[in-house]
Protein backbone atom coordinates (compact mmCIF):
# COMPACT_ATOMS: atom_id res chain seq x y z
CA UNK A 1 0.00 0.00 0.00
CA UNK A 2 3.12 2.44 1.06
CA UNK A 3 4.60 1.51 -2.00
CA UNK A 4 1.66 2.80 -3.85
CA UNK A 5 1.05 5.94 -2.02
CA UNK A 6 4.61 7.19 -1.51
CA UNK A 7 5.56 7.26 -5.28
CA UNK A 8 2.25 9.51 -5.84
CA UNK A 9 3.03 11.94 -2.61
CA UNK A 10 6.54 12.00 -4.50
CA UNK A 11 5.11 12.86 -8.06
CA UNK A 12 2.68 15.57 -6.28
CA UNK A 13 5.74 17.04 -4.95
CA UNK A 14 7.70 17.13 -8.23
CA UNK A 15 5.13 18.71 -10.12
CA UNK A 16 4.45 21.22 -7.18
CA UNK A 17 8.19 22.08 -7.38
CA UNK A 18 8.37 22.18 -11.37
CA UNK A 19 5.35 24.02 -11.16
CA UNK A 20 7.25 26.47 -8.83
CA UNK A 21 10.47 27.06 -10.62
CA UNK A 22 8.61 27.71 -14.02
CA UNK A 23 6.76 30.92 -12.47
CA UNK A 24 10.05 31.87 -10.34
CA UNK A 25 11.53 31.70 -14.06
CA UNK A 26 8.01 33.55 -15.67
CA UNK A 27 8.71 35.87 -13.25
CA UNK A 28 12.51 37.05 -13.70
CA UNK A 29 12.12 37.17 -16.56
CA UNK A 30 9.58 39.55 -16.36
CA UNK A 31 10.57 41.32 -13.69
CA UNK A 32 14.18 42.00 -15.70
CA UNK A 33 12.60 43.10 -18.80
CA UNK A 34 10.49 45.25 -16.99
CA UNK A 35 12.75 47.29 -14.80
CA UNK A 36 14.86 47.56 -18.23
CA UNK A 37 11.78 48.93 -20.32
CA UNK A 38 10.89 51.00 -17.67
CA UNK A 39 14.24 52.48 -17.64
CA UNK A 40 13.96 53.09 -21.02
CA UNK A 41 11.25 54.61 -20.98
CA UNK A 42 12.84 57.29 -18.20
CA UNK A 43 15.78 58.21 -19.87
CA UNK A 44 13.83 58.61 -23.43
CA UNK A 45 11.82 61.32 -21.02
CA UNK A 46 14.66 62.94 -20.21
CA UNK A 47 16.32 62.79 -23.47
CA UNK A 48 13.17 63.28 -25.92
CA UNK A 49 14.57 64.70 -28.94
CA UNK A 50 17.54 62.56 -29.09
CA UNK A 51 15.54 59.54 -28.64
CA UNK A 52 12.89 61.03 -31.29
CA UNK A 53 15.30 61.81 -33.90
CA UNK A 54 17.23 58.23 -33.10
CA UNK A 55 14.27 56.50 -33.75
CA UNK A 56 14.05 57.86 -36.85
CA UNK A 57 16.71 55.72 -37.74
CA UNK A 58 14.76 52.37 -36.62
CA UNK A 59 12.57 49.99 -39.42
CA UNK A 60 9.41 49.36 -37.50
CA UNK A 61 8.32 47.54 -40.57
CA UNK A 62 10.88 44.69 -39.91
CA UNK A 63 9.81 45.07 -36.31
CA UNK A 64 6.30 44.18 -37.07
CA UNK A 65 7.14 41.54 -39.38
CA UNK A 66 8.87 40.02 -36.49
CA UNK A 67 5.78 39.87 -33.98
CA UNK A 68 4.00 38.07 -37.08
CA UNK A 69 6.80 35.52 -36.72
CA UNK A 70 6.65 35.93 -33.25
CA UNK A 71 3.39 35.32 -32.87
CA UNK A 72 3.05 32.31 -35.10
CA UNK A 73 6.02 30.81 -33.12
CA UNK A 74 3.87 31.15 -30.08
CA UNK A 75 0.91 29.89 -32.35
CA UNK A 76 2.63 26.28 -32.57
CA UNK A 77 3.77 26.34 -29.26
CA UNK A 78 0.52 26.51 -27.93
CA UNK A 79 -0.51 23.70 -30.01
CA UNK A 80 2.37 21.07 -29.08
CA UNK A 81 1.48 21.74 -25.36
CA UNK A 82 -2.03 20.63 -25.99
CA UNK A 83 -2.36 17.43 -23.89
CA UNK A 84 -4.53 15.90 -26.77
CA UNK A 85 -2.05 16.16 -29.35
CA UNK A 86 -0.20 12.89 -30.56
CA UNK A 87 3.95 13.02 -29.90
CA UNK A 88 4.65 13.57 -33.64
CA UNK A 89 2.06 16.03 -33.93
CA UNK A 90 3.67 17.84 -30.60
CA UNK A 91 7.33 17.34 -32.41
CA UNK A 92 5.60 19.13 -35.42
CA UNK A 93 4.67 22.17 -33.52
CA UNK A 94 7.84 22.22 -32.00
CA UNK A 95 10.02 22.61 -34.61
CA UNK A 96 7.60 24.97 -35.89
CA UNK A 97 7.71 27.44 -33.52
CA UNK A 98 11.63 27.08 -33.45
CA UNK A 99 12.10 27.50 -36.69
CA UNK A 100 9.95 30.58 -36.68
CA UNK A 101 12.04 31.72 -33.90
CA UNK A 102 15.03 31.56 -36.15
CA UNK A 103 13.35 33.30 -38.41
CA UNK A 104 13.13 36.01 -36.24
CA UNK A 105 16.69 36.30 -35.06
CA UNK A 106 17.19 36.66 -38.81
CA UNK A 107 14.76 39.23 -39.34
CA UNK A 108 16.54 41.39 -36.56
CA UNK A 109 20.22 40.58 -37.25
CA UNK A 110 19.29 42.07 -40.52
CA UNK A 111 17.07 45.32 -39.16
CA UNK A 112 20.32 45.61 -37.03
CA UNK A 113 22.62 45.69 -40.29
CA UNK A 114 20.89 48.87 -41.06
CA UNK A 115 20.65 50.57 -38.02
CA UNK A 116 24.60 50.04 -36.77
CA UNK A 117 25.48 52.90 -39.08
CA UNK A 118 23.43 55.74 -37.44
CA UNK A 119 24.19 54.02 -33.75
CA UNK A 120 27.92 55.08 -33.97
CA UNK A 121 26.57 58.81 -34.50
CA UNK A 122 27.13 60.48 -30.86
CA UNK A 123 24.53 62.10 -30.34
CA UNK A 124 22.40 59.06 -30.10
CA UNK A 125 24.75 57.46 -28.17
CA UNK A 126 22.37 56.86 -25.09
CA UNK A 127 19.34 55.71 -27.20
CA UNK A 128 21.29 52.88 -29.02
CA UNK A 129 23.60 51.67 -26.70
CA UNK A 130 19.78 50.79 -24.29
CA UNK A 131 18.54 49.64 -27.98
CA UNK A 132 20.74 46.99 -28.34
CA UNK A 133 20.80 46.08 -24.85
CA UNK A 134 17.19 45.34 -24.84
CA UNK A 135 16.62 44.41 -27.72
CA UNK A 136 19.75 42.65 -28.06
CA UNK A 137 19.08 40.50 -24.82
CA UNK A 138 15.66 39.60 -25.98
CA UNK A 139 17.21 38.17 -28.91
CA UNK A 140 19.45 36.31 -26.63
CA UNK A 141 16.57 34.53 -25.18
CA UNK A 142 15.02 34.08 -28.41
CA UNK A 143 18.31 32.10 -30.15
CA UNK A 144 18.56 29.92 -26.84
CA UNK A 145 15.09 29.10 -26.95
CA UNK A 146 14.38 28.19 -30.14
CA UNK A 147 17.38 25.85 -29.59
CA UNK A 148 15.63 24.24 -26.49
CA UNK A 149 12.36 24.12 -28.46
CA UNK A 150 14.52 21.76 -31.17
CA UNK A 151 15.59 20.04 -28.05
CA UNK A 152 12.47 19.42 -26.23
CA UNK A 153 10.76 17.82 -30.01
CA UNK A 154 13.65 15.59 -30.40
CA UNK A 155 13.06 14.48 -26.79
CA UNK A 156 9.18 15.63 -25.81
CA UNK A 157 8.28 14.67 -22.25
CA UNK A 158 5.75 16.73 -21.10
CA UNK A 159 6.77 18.35 -18.50
CA UNK A 160 9.56 19.80 -20.84
CA UNK A 161 7.00 20.61 -23.26
CA UNK A 162 4.69 22.34 -20.82
CA UNK A 163 8.19 24.63 -19.34
CA UNK A 164 9.47 25.89 -22.76
CA UNK A 165 6.01 26.66 -24.49
CA UNK A 166 5.12 29.02 -21.20
CA UNK A 167 8.78 30.26 -21.20
CA UNK A 168 8.38 30.72 -25.17
CA UNK A 169 4.86 32.66 -24.46
CA UNK A 170 6.87 34.95 -22.09
CA UNK A 171 9.60 35.77 -24.49
CA UNK A 172 6.58 36.91 -26.93
CA UNK A 173 4.70 39.06 -24.58
CA UNK A 174 7.58 40.95 -23.76
CA UNK A 175 8.63 41.54 -27.61
CA UNK A 176 4.73 42.82 -27.73
CA UNK A 177 4.89 44.76 -25.01
CA UNK A 178 8.69 45.88 -26.29
CA UNK A 179 8.29 46.98 -29.57
CA UNK A 180 5.89 50.23 -29.38
CA UNK A 181 7.77 51.48 -26.08
CA UNK A 182 10.95 51.06 -28.00
CA UNK A 183 9.91 51.91 -31.51
CA UNK A 184 7.18 54.70 -30.64
CA UNK A 185 7.01 56.04 -27.41
CA UNK B 1 -3.28 25.88 -17.60
CA UNK B 2 -5.91 25.18 -19.52
CA UNK B 3 -4.98 24.55 -22.66
CA UNK B 4 -7.65 25.37 -25.84
CA UNK B 5 -8.25 22.98 -29.15
CA UNK B 6 -6.85 23.85 -32.55
CA UNK B 7 -9.51 25.37 -33.71
CA UNK B 8 -9.75 27.77 -30.69
CA UNK B 9 -5.99 28.41 -31.37
CA UNK B 10 -6.24 28.93 -34.97
CA UNK B 11 -9.17 31.70 -34.09
CA UNK B 12 -6.42 33.72 -31.60
CA UNK B 13 -3.74 33.34 -33.78
CA UNK B 14 -6.13 34.99 -36.65
CA UNK B 15 -7.40 37.67 -34.19
CA UNK B 16 -3.49 38.48 -33.22
CA UNK B 17 -2.58 38.66 -37.07
CA UNK B 18 -5.76 40.90 -37.37
CA UNK B 19 -4.26 43.49 -34.47
CA UNK B 20 -0.85 43.42 -35.77
CA UNK B 21 -2.20 44.51 -39.16
CA UNK B 22 -4.26 47.16 -37.83
CA UNK B 23 -1.39 48.50 -35.77
CA UNK B 24 0.72 48.66 -39.06
CA UNK B 25 -2.08 50.93 -40.87
CA UNK B 26 -2.00 52.85 -38.04
CA UNK B 27 1.37 52.78 -37.80
CA UNK B 28 1.13 54.02 -41.69
CA UNK B 29 -1.24 56.43 -41.81
CA UNK B 30 -0.94 58.18 -38.73
CA UNK B 31 2.61 56.90 -37.34
CA UNK B 32 4.02 59.79 -34.85
CA UNK B 33 0.95 61.31 -33.29
CA UNK B 34 0.21 60.69 -29.66
CA UNK B 35 -3.50 59.22 -30.55
CA UNK B 36 -1.74 56.62 -32.83
CA UNK B 37 0.62 55.57 -30.46
CA UNK B 38 -1.54 55.64 -27.44
CA UNK B 39 -3.92 52.96 -29.88
CA UNK B 40 -0.81 51.12 -30.71
CA UNK B 41 -0.04 50.52 -26.92
CA UNK B 42 -3.81 49.44 -25.93
CA UNK B 43 -3.36 47.17 -28.78
CA UNK B 44 -0.25 45.79 -27.28
CA UNK B 45 -2.10 45.08 -24.10
CA UNK B 46 -4.99 43.20 -25.94
CA UNK B 47 -2.21 41.08 -27.78
CA UNK B 48 -0.39 40.45 -24.66
CA UNK B 49 -3.97 39.09 -23.16
CA UNK B 50 -4.80 37.21 -26.09
CA UNK B 51 -1.48 35.04 -25.87
CA UNK B 52 -1.67 34.73 -22.31
CA UNK B 53 -5.26 33.64 -21.90
CA UNK B 54 -5.28 31.58 -25.05
CA UNK B 55 -1.80 30.39 -26.00
CA UNK B 56 -0.95 29.75 -22.57
CA UNK B 57 -3.93 29.05 -21.28
CA UNK B 58 -4.25 30.64 -18.25
CA UNK B 59 -8.14 31.70 -18.16
CA UNK B 60 -8.77 28.89 -16.09
CA UNK B 61 -6.01 29.86 -14.01
CA UNK B 62 -5.59 31.00 -10.12
CA UNK B 63 -7.19 34.61 -10.39
CA UNK B 64 -3.46 35.95 -8.73
CA UNK B 65 -1.59 34.14 -11.34
CA UNK B 66 -3.78 35.56 -14.19
CA UNK B 67 -3.84 38.85 -12.93
CA UNK B 68 -0.78 39.53 -12.19
CA UNK B 69 0.56 38.64 -15.43
CA UNK B 70 -1.79 40.84 -16.99
CA UNK B 71 -0.98 43.41 -14.91
CA UNK B 72 2.67 43.50 -16.28
CA UNK B 73 1.83 44.77 -19.71
CA UNK B 74 -1.15 46.90 -18.80
CA UNK B 75 1.65 48.96 -16.11
CA UNK B 76 4.15 49.38 -18.65
CA UNK B 77 1.86 50.57 -21.10
CA UNK B 78 0.23 52.98 -18.10
CA UNK B 79 3.74 54.15 -17.60
CA UNK B 80 3.90 54.38 -21.45
CA UNK B 81 0.97 56.55 -21.96
CA UNK B 82 1.97 58.52 -18.78
CA UNK B 83 5.24 59.46 -20.67
CA UNK B 84 3.37 60.29 -23.80
CA UNK B 85 1.04 62.67 -21.81
CA UNK B 86 3.86 64.83 -20.07
CA UNK B 87 5.62 65.15 -23.41
CA UNK B 88 2.60 66.44 -25.01
CA UNK B 89 1.74 68.76 -22.19
CA UNK B 90 5.22 69.88 -21.54
CA UNK B 91 5.49 70.97 -25.48
CA UNK B 92 2.15 72.33 -25.53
Amino acid sequence: MDGHVLPTEDQEDQASADDLLLWVLVWSELAAFGILLAGFLVVGFLRADAFAEARSHLNPLLAGINTLVLLASGWQAALAARPAASISARRRALVLAALFGFGFVAIKLFEYSTEIGAAGLPQFGAFFELYFLITGFHLLHVGFGSAILLLVAWRPSPGNIVLITTLWHVIDLVWIVMFPLVYLV
Amino acid sequence: MTHHNERRLRKTFATLVLLVACGMILMTLWGGTAAATAALLVLAVIKCRLVALDFMGLAQAPAGLRFGLLAWPAILALLALAKLAMGVTLSA
